[in-house]
């Protein structure tokens, strides 16, 4: 009795699985509550909720590029995450003839019809790509938190003079901007630094990777001194980092470099590369460091309320209002609902005492 | 033991297949006729400092009063088109068409379009709304479901906008509720418009429209504009827009009234507080 109701109940649940099409990529995006979620953005890239900051995705052929790692505390999480995303992009089993259409090229089997192609749709799936490259956008904790572990999950692919003699760290390469690197160094051990850097306002990856180029335009003076934005130029996709939220002002961190203004800069930036597809909707999307998917409408709501607050600020710095004055006239009030907080990391308080910072510092 | 296996694949069928019944049909061409605030949508459009009537709060009072209608000229916002709420009062036409499943030929969605919008697609084939990190459109995530006759639907995930084109603002959190009724040719949206940020209480409105087999959705004369990214974002410094009264002087209305708005303005009593205002 106890046997055939076990297999009612399987045969119910199987059913119920195979009906409602959960399995693989749908299983990560639709079927992981409370756990790090998946949200397909374009092309190559998927974006990943609810490790710290925001992280993007790259997932393809030439293996996975992740842009920020959220809090150390959720890094297995990510790893694993990760991995089930490459296993679903790139491992699924698949129809013999996947493709129609121009493209289909690439998906022809290079050995012909000698090739037991059926190994494509039994149930022995290739192991997921190898975690490649980590960008980081800035160095704040719930962006580059999880560095360690899957840094070094990762694999580079070296030879000659500079292949691994068992001595040199082989995980994947971590790219960051140099003061990100200069930043890192005061605290971190330097089998945990940046492999790569740069100095100049851009960087690309010297080849495409998943059939794209891939961008780092560093913003100066934004959240802080060593923020870029990630650019996937065929998947057409801006990793904003800091630079951008849906969930709070921006944290603008004084003593690092950042600056009202260039977080507003760092957004027309956006905004200057970007293009919607129709009617100021879709086309570019933009991944912000911290909640919801957007596209350059939602920045451009960001930076209007940005600038009205910098120019509202500064009046009142003009008309010789003290700090406490200013708070007290409850000058970003139409705001604070949608973006302040009175508790947490940063809240109104803070951002206004920086963006006061910044704007008599200028004088 | 054969009860709980056929009790198990009927749920499991039932979770499958949803059920559906159709209470109205809503497609067609649709004409606005106008017959609520007609000089703001067939007249001169709405009035600049002009909240009669809705439940503002105060960080709403301060968002529409700061803000620039200038903003409409932006170059990233040439071609914004209305937020979902806002369409029903906006000047234009509609055509609501059906969208059906081949096969079993049910209702899978109500596609809604006016002169001003994308498309808005109404889902009735019972989809969740989409989790909180996804992204916004000016459309929102619209799913309905019949309530005899009437279709009520749910809009989330809506960008922010505007109520009113005057500038009343509309936030990104604003969840709105639709009541669809049509009495033959006449179809009647009542809209329930719920904004924690800008709202003290729902805004409700009525609006009508008329089948209008002989009207045609027209071309929104949006194209290809320069390139570049706005200099300054147009705004004014709280308590410095000089055009906020200029409305209240051609129509006599109480200065209290027509710029405060409010939750109490919405209800009859608040007429007794007018007399003797200036």
């Amino acid at each position: 009795m106890r046997r055939t109701l076990k297999s009612a109940l399987w045969t119910a649940v199987i059913a119920a699985i195979g009906f409602s099409g959960i399995s693989g990529l749908t299983e990560l995006v639709y079927g992981r509550q409370n756990q790090i979620q998946v949200l397909p953005v374009s092309g190559n890239v998927y974006m990943l909720v609810g490790a710290g900051g925001n992280i993007a995705v790259s997932v393809g052929r030439d293996g996975v590029l992740i842009v920020d790692t959220g809090t150390a505390a959720n890094a297995d999480k990510v790893l694993e995450t990760v991995n089930k995303l490459s296993l679903a992009v790139n491992s699924n089993p698949m129809p013999v003839t996947p493709c129609v259409g121009l493209r289909c090229r690439e998906f022809h089997n290079p050995y012909g019809w000698s090739n037991p192609a059926i190994n494509d749709i039994i149930s022995s799936p290739a192991p997921p790509q190898p975690i490649r490259y980590v960008i980081n956008t800035n160095i704040d904790p719930d962006h580059v938190g999880g560095n360690k572990k899957i840094v070094t999950a990762g694999v580079t692919y070296t030879g000659g003079n500079i292949a691994s003699s068992g001595a040199v760290p082989q995980g994947a390469g971590l790219i960051t901007h140099e003061n990100v690197l200069s930043r890192m160094a005061e605290t971190l051990p330097g089998d945990e630094l940046p492999t790569e850097t740069f100095r100049l306002s851009t960087f690309k990856l010297s080849h495409f990777f998943n059939g794209e180029g891939v961008q780092m335009i560093h913003m100066p003076n934004a959240h802080t001194d060593g923020d870029s934005l990630v650019y996937f130029r065929y998947s057409d996709v801006i990793v904003a980092g800091d630079i951008m939220s849906t969930v709070s002002y921006p944290m603008i961190d004084v003593e690092k470099g950042g600056s009202i203004n260039g977080i507003i800069e760092g957004l027309n930036k956006i905004l200057e590369i970007g293009i919607p597809e129709f009617r100021t909707q879709g086309g570019t999307m933009v991944i912000p460091g911290h909640g919801r998917l957007t596209d350059l409408a939602d920045v451009v709501y960001y930076r209007d309320m940005l600038a009205v607050v910098r120019d509202r600020i500064q009046d009142a710095i003009s008309r010789g209002l003290t700090l406490q004055q200013i708070k007290a006239a409850r000058l970003t009030m139409d705001f604070d609902g949608r973006w302040g907080s009175t508790t947490g990391p940063w809240t109104t308080d803070m951002f206004i005492d920086a963006v006061h910072k910044n704007l008599t510092a200028n004088k | 033991m054969k009860r709980v296996f056929l009790f198990l694949f009927a749920a499991t069928v039932l979770y499958v297949i949803p059920v559906q019944a159709q209470g109205t049909d809503f497609a067609g061409e649709w004409s606005s006729r106008c017959t609520e605030d007609f000089i703001a949508r067939c007249g001169m459009g709405e009035q600049l400092g002009d909240y009669l009537g809705i439940p503002l709060n105060a960080a709403g009072r301060m968002r529409a009063e700061t803000s620039d209608v200038a903003e409409w000229g932006l170059p990233e916002f040439q071609c914004r088109p209305h937020p979902s709420p806002y369409q029903w009062r906006a000047a234009g036409n509609l055509r609501i068409t059906k969208e059906i499943n081949p096969v079993s030929r049910q209702l899978t969605a109500y596609h809604v379009a006016w002169l001003r919008s994308l498309d808005r697609p109404i889902y009735m084939d019972g989809r969740p709304h989409p989790p909180e990190h996804a992204p916004h459109t000016w459309s929102g995530f619209s799913t309905g479901k019949w309530d005899g006759k009437t279709l009520v639907i749910t809009t989330t995930h809506m960008k922010q906008g505007y109520l009113k084109d005057n500038d009343v603002p509309l936030s990104d959190k604003a969840i709105m509720h639709e009541y669809w009724t049509r009495h033959e040719g006449l179809f009647t949206i009542t809209t329930i418009v719920t904004d924690p940020i800008y709202l003290e209480e729902p805004y409700i409105l009525s609006s009508n429209y008329e089948l209008d087999t002989q009207t045609e959705l027209d071309f929104f004369p949006c194209t290809i504009i320069e390139e570049n990214i706005s200099a300054a974002v147009p705004h004014y410094l709280p308590g410095k827009n000089p055009y906020l009264n200029d409305w209240l002087t051609q129509y006599g209305v109480p200065e209290e009234a027509a710029r405060r708005g409010g939750a109490d303005m919405m209800y009859p009593e608040y007429r007794l507080k007018l007399k003797g205002s200036k």
